[in-house]
């Protein structure tokens, strides 16, 4: 058989299934038992109606007492596994046979539409327990949970949707390492001599004690020890050179290119979540912000107890803002105290947001953070434009689609 | 992940429960088969073979991959090549098509056995045993064979169950599948299934066939004779008759012998012995011995017909006292064109068709219903007697299909036709040299006044069957030389060549043209073959009288056989099965009566008889009830019907808004109570408010995911209720009392979620 006519003969062997096919043998058996006079092909034809009544009224009968209830963890991280667990229940005397449970997983692609379990036999209670990887932060709805069943041939497939079976769960987004990053060292530091004055972005951590040698402060001998050991004895600190980040993400509709994973939202969420993380286990204070159909913000903080207040933050924001990119950076520079940084993302082709405000930065004493998107790549991923020169001539932060960000933010 | 997606019918075969199936399924194929047409002359020993080979290859595919070994291909091609072999030796060397049609099949279905791989190979094994199926079910006469027919479509179902399960598993191939030794209930399935297809098969009425491009005439045996050709050629009239000659009876691969009929011959020469050999269809028989064929009750013809027939198979006249014989010798022979020939040139009449299959070797006599109009027949030439009666050149061998369409009519509610329409009523009227003057009286005196020729033979008819009893037995004991005075007046017991003989004598003597005409009488109908059954005890004389205008009409005078009716009522296949049941236990009865089939049969019978009385009181009751009901209080329940369908819609109509106010009735009668109790209420009736607007709490769920479940579905309901649900906790699991402060609040809340759908509605 050549392969057209064999793909021809597949592509029909295909459509042929039992809920057409037993019909027509059923119409034919009638046909030749009817014109011939054979009396066992009525015996035939009745057996294929019988079957045919029975594959038609059976899955409904076999669905009932079904119940079926599902448990997961309320949060998980974007790429991280987890255990989704079906607990399942048939009541009554009679066993239940075939039995297809679908689940609708948004963030698990295909398998997400496929039966989550088919259980060939079942009586009383059973337990599944299926591994899911989550690809997609945010925060996602599951199910309603359908139950399904076509026993005994398929011809007909009855399917339920069991109520109140919706539960959500959130997704953090995932994070890359990063092992440097300039956020200190700004021209525009708030620290002056051997103390920190107090600014937003400097701090100073007792260290020890030591001899006093001249030229120390007499204010910063301690008395209690230089009594004790009879000399002078001054306290020593350690300078901490901290500031306050702040994030601003653009969450205008306009500024999303690409689709899913791979989109520029999906890559500003990443890199947002890393930075904030990296900043804050260096000891400096984050905060948020994106204008999105509703306004997200997180205020400054410190620790890592603050970074999950981010991610919860992060793991929500989608791209459904109206507002510009602007706007948001403006209602940020009015939400920092002088001196800090802002990590700024740039869409080009749209209007740079650093131009008109390069001023107002000024002005409050901030330092500008850029991450640019090379849209181009977002929006036609088969093309492959060499990366912009400017990316190896500046300090912005240069991010093309499939961009090893660890890399760049390493760099 | 799932892996990427296969085509469907290219699956592999995972399942050793598949491969069990249609083992099952292509074995009950190849044993129905073998059952019918045996290539072997013995079916169990094909099935066993056939079975053991499938068994083999199925196993052999099984334990390997699904490409399949080099040795399987080798051994897969051999089966081919052998059935494409067996194949081309049985249709041209045999010249049996269908035959080696089927071989062919069988080795295929090998061939396909040992490379089962997939989904395909498993379809197209069904397809392949189907039409094996078809062949055995168009050729076999068995009712057993509907046996076969259940066992192989139940197989049918379990494969395919098993090919959807495995369908099944491969959508859910990456998840979870949990499977189970016995995914079927295998009890329930085919009780269900056999319980419909019963119901449909007994129940549902059957149309008339409609033979439309089926001519059924099949042979296997060589039926053509030079001699007669030739005469047919000519146009002779041969006025002695022919029989079969040695000379032809050398090409009969039968290797049956001639039969050298009694004809012209001195009747004392002796007949060729036979075991199933009936006088009554050769050229003259002695009425007190008209053969031991009838000792068997074998099956001699499968007729298909639309209702019950008499073939006929000779036609006497002459009649000396003891002996029938045909007056006129002579007959003309016909040849066949294309297997067919045309007998009357126009159909005036409406056609009996009968399709008749030969089951054991008969004599010439081609039997079919009278007034032959068209005969399809395996023979070059067959030969017509001066009464319309049709013969072969020689014997009728097994497996012979011939079709008929006869002329009958029914005008006076029973057969007549006009075949051999009388050139002379004399031969007719000829009584027996020493005929008995006492058998005049008696019919003079049975016919009574009326002078309607019709009335005196319906008279006769209805004399002789209520008067006279049916005996098997003297069919093989020999009376005296004097039959008919000694039936009619002394034993009056006899067989049916007495009644008919006695019938047309005394016909006669009231100047009534009779004749007496022997053949089968074909009014069994095995309704799970759909064939009447024409056994040997079938083999029958009647009689028949020219009474013009209507010709020739049928009497039955034998108490013993009914006379074909023309009965336009079509019984259900369940009331036919009845029929055949209790026909079967009367003959066994009458034939056999201390064997073990009869018992056997008598206990069918019994049970049949049972199950329809149960079933007939029970309907009978039922339908006598419902008159009863309907005759006493009909205007009452047709009013208190209305009455109640009003009330019904009503409050189909009002059943929330009731149920609704009901439950806000309770929580103000619980205000009064404590707490904790106004507090358990509120949510109650919280949540059978909801759940009335399909908002149901499933078993499964807690209170606080319901609360959380509803309020993302309807969110003017979530506040409400997850204030509801978090009192309702505490008052459930709380060990101090609540305040009343907080039962007022969970009152509010119930007004507030009642409130809300009335918002959010408006």
């Amino acid at each position: 058989m050549n392969t057209p006519v064999e793909a021809r003969f597949e592509r029909w062997l295909s459509r042929l299934n039992l809920g057409f096919a037993l019909p027509v043998v059923a119409v034919l058996l009638f046909l030749i038992a009817w014109n011939r006079g054979i009396t066992l092909l009525y015996g035939m034809f009745a057996l294929v109606v019988g079957t045919l009544v029975f594959g038609y009224t059976s899955p409904r009968f076999n669905l009932r007492g079904v119940t079926v209830r599902r448990t997961h963890p309320a949060s998980v991280n974007e790429g991280e596994q987890f255990t989704l667990a079906l607990e399942l229940e048939k009541t009554g005397l009679r066993p239940l046979y075939m039995l297809e449970v679908v689940d609708r997983i948004p963030f698990a692609g295909d398998q997400g539409q496929a039966p989550m379990a088919f259980i060939e036999r079942m009586q009383g209670r059973r337990r599944v327990e299926l591994p899911t990887r989550v690809w997609l932060r945010g925060e996602h709805r599951l199910g309603p949970l359908r139950v399904a069943s076509g026993y005994p041939l398929g011809i007909r497939r009855v399917e339920r949707t069991l109520a109140s079976s919706e539960s959500s769960i959130l997704v953090y987004p995932s994070t890359f390492p990063i092992h440097g990053l300039a956020l200190t060292g700004s021209t525009q530091s708030p620290l002056t001599g051997s103390r920190a004055v107090t600014l937003s972005g400097a701090s100073e951590r007792f260290l020890g004690v030591r001899e006093y040698r001249h030229g120390d402060s007499p204010r910063h001998i301690h008395w209690p020890s230089s009594a004790r050991t009879g000399g002078l004895v001054v306290k020593e600190y350690e300078f901490i050179n901290t500031t306050n980040l702040f994030i601003v993400l653009d969450l205008a509709a306009a500024a999303l290119f690409g689709e899913q994973q791979e989109s520029t939202l999906e890559y500003a969420v990443k890199i947002a979540a890393s930075v904030a993380r990296f900043a804050l286990e260096e000891g400096h204070g984050v905060g948020i912000l994106g204008l999105g159909d509703q306004p997200h913000e997180v205020q400054v903080g410190h620790g890592m107890g603050h970074f999950q207040h981010i991610l919860e933050l992060l793991a929500r924001v989608q791209a459904d803002g109206k507002l510009s990119y602007r706007a948001a950076v403006h209602r940020a520079v009015s939400r920092m105290p002088r001196g800090g940084i802002l990590l700024l993302f740039d869409s080009p082709p749209l209007e740079p947001a650093h131009e008109p405000e390069r001023y107002e930065l000024h002005q409050h004493h901030i330092r500008p953070l850029w991450v640019r998107f090379d849209t181009e790549s977002f929006r036609f991923p088969l093309r492959r434009a060499p990366r912009h020169r400017a990316a190896q001539a500046t300090s912005i932060y240069w991010v093309r689609r499939g961009d090893d960000l660890s890399r760049v933010f390493s760099a | 992940m799932k892996p990427q997606a296969q085509s469907a019918h290219a699956q592999p075969l995972d399942d050793g429960r598949i491969f069990f199936s249609l083992w099952v399924l292509i074995s009950s194929a190849a044993a129905a088969q073998a059952s019918v047409e045996s290539m072997l002359d013995n079916g169990l020993l094909s099935t066993l073979l056939w079975t053991t080979l499938y068994a083999w290859g199925i196993r052999t595919s099984h334990l390997s991959d699904v490409r399949g070994t080099a040795q399987q291909k080798q051994w897969s091609d051999l089966a081919g090549a052998a059935g494409l072999s067996a194949f081309l030796f049985g249709a041209l060397l045999l010249q049996n098509v269908l035959s080696a049609l089927i071989v062919l099949l069988l080795w295929l279905q090998l061939a396909l056995a040992l490379r089962m791989g997939g989904k395909r190979d498993a379809y197209f094994s069904i397809a392949t045993s189907f039409v094996l199926l078809l062949f055995g079910s168009a050729n076999s006469k068995s009712e057993l064979f509907l046996l076969f027919i259940a066992v192989y479509s139940l197989a049918c179902v379990y494969a395919l169950i098993q090919l959807y399960a495995m369908a099944c598993r491969n959508r859910a191939t990456g998840n979870a599948v949990l499977r189970h030794p016995i995914p079927i209930d295998g009890l329930a399935l085919t009780a269900g299934i056999l319980a419909i297809a019963a119901a449909v098969y007994l129940f549902m009425p059957r149309p008339p066939a409609a033979h439309v491009g089926a001519f059924m005439v099949h042979g296997g045996t060589d039926y053509s004779d030079r001699d007669w050709q030739r005469e047919a050629k000519t146009g002779e009239t041969d006025e002695q008759g022919d029989q079969e000659s040695n000379k032809s009876s050398a090409g009969n691969p039968g290797g049956e012998r001639p039969i050298e009929t009694a004809g012209n011959k001195d009747r004392a020469t002796p007949r060729p012995a036979s075991d199933f050999d009936y006088q009554g269809f050769d050229e003259s028989f002695d009425i007190t011995s008209p053969g031991a064929g009838r000792q068997s009750n074998a099956i001699a013809l499968y007729v298909q017909a639309l209702g019950p027939l008499y073939l006929t198979g000779r036609v006497f006249d002459k009649f000396d006292g003891l002996s029938w014989s045909a007056s006129d010798q002579a007959d003309t022979k016909h040849l066949l064109e294309g297997g067919r020939l045309q007998l009357l040139p126009t159909r005036s009449q409406t056609g009996i068709q009968q399709i008749i299959e030969v089951a054991i070797p008969l004599q010439q006599t081609l039997f079919a219903a009278s007034q032959v109009a068209s005969l399809g027949f395996p023979g070059p030439v067959v030969a017509e007697d001066s009464y319309g009666a049709l013969r072969a050149p020689k014997r009728l061998q097994p497996g012979t299909v011939y079709q008929v369409e006869s002329m009958w009519h029914s005008d006076l509610g029973r057969p007549a036709h006009r075949s051999g329409e009388p050139g002379s009523i004399e031969p007719y009227l000829q009584l027996p040299q020493r005929h008995d003057p006492a058998i005049t009286e008696l019919a003079q005196r049975v016919a009574g006044d009326t002078e309607q020729p019709l009335q005196q033979a319906i008279a006769l008819e209805q004399h002789l069957r209520s008067e006279y009893a049916y005996s098997f037995e003297s069919v093989f004991t020999s009376q005296n030389r004097t039959p008919l005075t000694e039936f009619l007046f002394q034993t009056r017991r006899g067989h049916c060549e007495y009644f008919a003989s006695a019938m047309a004598i005394m016909l006669r003597t009231l100047d009534i043209p009779a004749r007496l005409v022997t053949g089968f009488s074909a009014t069994n109908y095995n309704p799970m073959t759909g064939y009447y059954e024409a056994r040997l005890l079938d083999g029958h004389a009647w009689v028949e009288a020219w009474l013009p205008p209507h010709g020739w009409v049928l009497f039955e005078p034998t108490a013993f056989y009914p006379l074909p009716a023309n009965n336009t009522e079509e019984p259900s296949t369940a009331d036919a099965l009845d029929r055949y049941i209790q026909e079967l236990a009367r003959v066994a009865e009458m034939t056999e009566p201390d064997t073990l089939h009869s018992d056997w049969l008598q206990a069918v019978k019994r049970a049949v008889t049972f199950i329809r009385q149960v079933f007939n009181r029970l309907l009978t009751g039922l339908i006598d009830g419902l008159s009863e009901i309907a005759r006493r209080w009909g205007s009452g329940i047709v009013l208190a019907t209305l009455a109640l369908a009003l009330v019904g819609f009503v409050l189909h109509r009002l059943r929330r808004p009731l149920l609704d106010l009901a439950g806000h009735y309770k929580i103000k009668r619980a205000r009064r109570r404590d707490s904790g109790t106004l507090i358990r209420i509120c949510y109650l009736e919280a949540e059978k408010w909801l759940q009335r607007r399909g908002v149901g709490r499933d078993t499964s769920s807690t209170v606080e995911e319901y609360a959380q479940q509803v309020g993302a579905q309807e969110p003017l309901h979530g506040e409400p209720l997850n204030a509801l649900a978090r009192l309702f906790i505490q008052a459930r699991y709380s060990k101090h009392a609540l305040a009343a402060e907080q039962a007022q609040d969970s009152y509010r809340a119930f007004l507030a979620l009642t409130e809300s759908k009335r918002a959010s509605s408006q």
